[in-house]
């Protein structure tokens, strides 16, 4: 392997929790991701940022087996998982939230939230993390009974990173966690993803709204058709003129 | 006599709802029909029917054997006509599973013969009477067995881990795998139990009429097919109601008008149903329609 330049920090020597390496993915003939390269360290929130279509999602989904990868490498924990099942990949502990909360409409909060631990479903422990998803998540509890397509965008957005966290990931995939919200919620769903790294949970987190993103990462990549054209940490992107310019609307301009 | 009437209506009912359950289990998971369930139900009446009458067992296990039977065939269609078949044509299932409808149908004429099997009287001596009305044993042993089965179904759906995966797999079958859930084996789950369901209706319609033959396989998919076109593609508990109301439609037709009319008159409520409700009478969900 090259020697890479890495940011110095912490996790700088620790083996990468996800390693993905010239990725590339699509749909038919169509290019989504063309050649893409990241690392995720352990305990580490790293923010992936792009416009619309730049391949953030179909990155996603290339890692979290949803589609097949043309070529390229992703390891995780070391280990090569290119092109597994999903649900292999849940139990080796990657949880992948994918774009649009995409909760079971049909089944209640409680059994999507079971569903969530399917893979466990014969420890003895599920019950625990259940009420503890609870009691992080009020306002599913009045409505663990609910049918989950009955629920308010913000509550199937709680919903759907609950029931990731029943699996008890190591990593979380989470795609635009903030699409459709209020500006309310969508300042509690980025306080929860705080909380979740600051719990220890590695977070790969895919966003649109690169101000947001950035302010609650580690690092980002940002993504341009396909190909990943800056990376460092996240004050480094967001002290970048060209960020600035291009992301956030220009110098001294609010978002 | 109609009250009596009544009563054999449901009960025919009963065998409906089972052959209907089996292809709703089937739509949800895949959104597509599994055409060979009719010929599924009427392989597993005759292995059933000939273990009656030529190894004299008991009922139970010519019953176990039916749903045995039918777990096998429905299984195989699934890799033969669905697994390995490109999802790309909407159509290949459908004719794959046409086809291997057609293979039992001459398997069972080529292996067995053309003959109607007999399916013995099960309870000789119990019949209760009340009033006018009389119910046979055999009547009961259809009506408990086909309620235990739809009760178990329900329970095995709504209260263990694989009955949730599998209405799971009928919401978002992507997002279930990502929640963990080996999607494939789910669905290949739901036929097994699909074909178990549709073994046990066909050895009790067998029961109810106390004859089995092999030509019998696809009028029995049409009649799934008004029966869940009726209670809403998909809709378990549709499904159930509609067969009922089916059930008590046919009997009724023959009772009272001719039975010459009673295809014609339950073709002519699904054609209305499909022109005027066309989700079915017990769905609100709009956008079934599209779905296989």
């Amino acid at each position: 392997m090259a020697p890479e330049q890495r940011p110095a920090g912490p996790q700088a020597t620790a083996e990468p929790a996800l390693e993905v390496r010239e990725l590339r993915a699509g749909y038919g003939r169509i290019t989504g991701i063309d050649g893409i390269s990241l690392t995720v360290a352990p305990g580490e929130l790293v923010a992936l940022l792009g416009a619309n279509g730049a391949g953030k999602s179909t990155f996603l989904r290339a890692i979290s087996g949803m589609i097949r990868a043309w070529s390229g490498s992703v390891l995780f924990h070391g280990k090569e998982v290119t092109g597994q099942r999903s649900d292999r990949l849940v139990r080796s502990g990657m949880a992948h939230v994918p774009e649009g909360r995409r909760v079971l409409p049909t089944l209640t909060v409680e059994e999507n939230l079971r569903l969530g631990a399917f893979t466990r479903r014969r420890s003895g422990d599920v019950d625990a993390d259940l009420a503890s998803v609870l009691t992080r998540f009020g306002p599913l509890r009045e409505r663990r009974n609910q049918k989950a397509g009955t629920l308010s965008g913000g509550e199937q957005q709680m919903l759907s990173i609950g029931r990731a966290l029943m699996a008890r990931p190591t990593i979380l995939l989470l795609d635009e966690p903030s699409l459709g919200l209020s500006p309310r919620l969508v300042g509690e769903v980025f306080a929860l993803i705080r909380d979740l790294a600051s719990e220890g949970l590695t977070i790969l987190l895919v966003e649109q709204n690169v101000k947001q993103g950035l302010g609650c990462a580690d690092r980002g990549y940002l993504l341009s058709t396909g190909s990943v054209v800056m990376t460092g940490s996240a004050q480094e992107l967001l002290a970048n003129p060209k960020v600035i310019d291009s992301y956030l609307g220009g110098r001294g301009q609010e978002v | 006599m109609l009250i009596q009437q009544l009563v054999n209506g449901l009960l025919l009912g009963t065998t409906f709802a089972l052959i209907a359950l089996s292809f709703n289990l089937v739509v949800g998971a895949l959104d597509r029909l599994n055409f060979a369930l009719g010929e599924t139900a009427m392989v597993s009446a005759i292995c059933g029917a000939l273990f009656l009458s030529q190894l004299d067992v008991p009922f139970v296990l010519a019953f176990l054997a039916a749903l045995v039977v039918g777990a096998l065939i429905a299984g195989i269609t699934f890799l033969l006509s669905f697994r390995f078949v490109s999802a790309d044509y909407h159509t290949a299932p459908i004719l794959s599973s046409l086809g291997v409808g057609l293979v039992l149908t001459s398997l069972v004429t080529r292996v067995l013969g053309s003959d109607q099997r007999r399916v013995p009287t099960v309870l000789k001596d119990v019949r209760i009477e009340v009033g006018p009305l009389r119910i046979v044993g055999d009547q009961l042993i259809i009506l408990v067995v086909a309620a235990l089965m739809t009760v178990l179904l329900y329970i095995f759906l709504n209260r263990t881990a694989w009955g949730m995966a599998i209405r799971g797999v009928s919401d978002d079958s992507d997002m279930t795998g990502l929640l963990g859930v080996p999607v494939q084996r789910v669905i290949l789950l739901t036929f097994v139990i699909s074909g178990t369901l549709a073994g046990a209706s066909g050895l009790l319609t067998g029961l109810s009429f106390h004859t089995v033959s092999p030509f019998t396989g696809f009028e029995t998919t049409l009649t799934a097919l008004m029966v869940i076109v009726l209670g809403g593609l998909g809709n378990i508990t549709g499904g159930v109601v509609a067969a009922l109301m089916i059930g008590v439609i046919e009997t009724l037709t023959v009772a009272y008008l001719s039975a010459t009319y009673r295809d014609l008159i339950v073709f002519l409520l699904v054609g209305i149903t499909l022109v005027a409700r066309p989700q079915g009478l017990f769905t609100r969900n709009t956008g079934v329609v599209g779905r296989v």
